[in-house]
């Protein structure tokens, strides 16, 4: 699903097939926040000294905060398992809000931040949606799944569509979020481009941050009650 | 202290998120249940259901993020 004229940069022939890989511009984005996250995590995991210099410091200071937040959501035992997996999450909407920030960005055509696209919001979502089965079933085998039938088992049905509703309304609130907001900040630009965009610019940055923290915010919600023991 | 904070937080994440987590339930309801007439022939009988089951799921899973079962932590 692709909202205005957006033509993909290159494509990419799949080799032995007659079909083509649209590469679009926000997938590019998306790499590069990748190589980012991935290459700096390598730098500073690269030799690791008992007193934290440099980018070890940040992130030790990142991973700390985050871990220390997932830790009051869901127990500290079960951030270690888990926050990996919500903390990348986390890092990776961040950069992706923010990189519509970029001074200008929104004025280059075809220059999107990647969740404000419902693709990559949706393999997203798509990922927390597995992985909420996936940490389940590990934690708590077939156990898992008698939460469908509790309270009681007529709500069945409705603990199912709950459970199916989720990725939709997770991908949906992101990526509505940061589109809108892109949206307008591109269009203040069109009309007016100088300093009339800066209090949506503002706005941005808070809400790029909100957006990120309340999909792992929920995101972690639905892990804890997947894995939780019933005592 | 730090505990607090986080609460707080939690709660502003979870406030911001009931108004998508509703619609699109029943948006969910809607489509699933439009999607299934089409192909099983029962206009309109199934999207009206569906509607209606998408809306409590709506309604239950505001409930449980209101109310998680064990407390929170």
């Amino acid at each position: 699903m692709h909202h205005g004229p957006v033509d993909p940069l290159f494509n990419l022939a799949i080799p032995g097939t007659n079909y083509h890989l649209p590469i679009y511009n926000f997938v590019i984005t998306s790499w590069v926040i990748m190589f980012i996250l991935a290459f700096t995590a390598w730098l500073a995991t690269k030799n690791m000294k008992r007193l934290p210099q440099g980018i070890q410091n940040v992130w030790e200071y990142i991973v700390e905060g985050l871990f220390g937040f997932f830790g009051g959501m869901m127990g500290e035992d079960r951030a270690r398992k888990y926050g990996p997996f919500l903390a990348t999450c986390f890092l990776y909407i961040l950069l992706s809000n923010y990189s519509g920030l970029i001074p200008g960005a929104a004025m280059i055509k075809g220059f999107v931040p990647p969740t404000s696209n419902v693709s990559i919001t949706g393999a997203l979502a798509i990922l927390v949606f597995l992985s909420i089965f996936y940490f389940g079933i590990r934690a708590k085998g077939f156990g898992f799944f008698k939460h469908f039938f509790q309270p009681m088992a007529f709500l069945f049905i409705l603990n199912l569509i709950e459970e199916l509703v989720r990725p939709v309304s997770l991908s949906l609130r992101l990526y509505g979020n940061v589109y809108g907001e892109e949206t307008i900040i591109g269009e203040l630009g069109k009309m007016v481009p100088l300093l009339v965009p800066l209090p949506m610019m503002v706005l941005g940055v808070l809400l790029g941050a909100i957006q990120a923290f309340v999909f792992t915010l929920l995101a972690s919600t639905y892990i804890a009650g997947a894995t939780e023991e019933h005592h | 202290m730090k505990g607090d904070k986080d609460q707080g937080y939690r709660g502003v994440g979870l406030i911001m998120s009931a108004g998508v987590t509703m619609a699109a339930s029943v948006l969910f309801g809607y489509l699933a249940g439009s999607w299934l007439d089409k192909h099983l022939g029962t206009s309109p009988w199934l999207t009206l259901i569906m509607f209606l089951l998408g809306t409590a799921a709506g309604l239950k899973s505001l409930y449980d993020l209101a109310f998680p079962k064990k407390g929170g932590d």
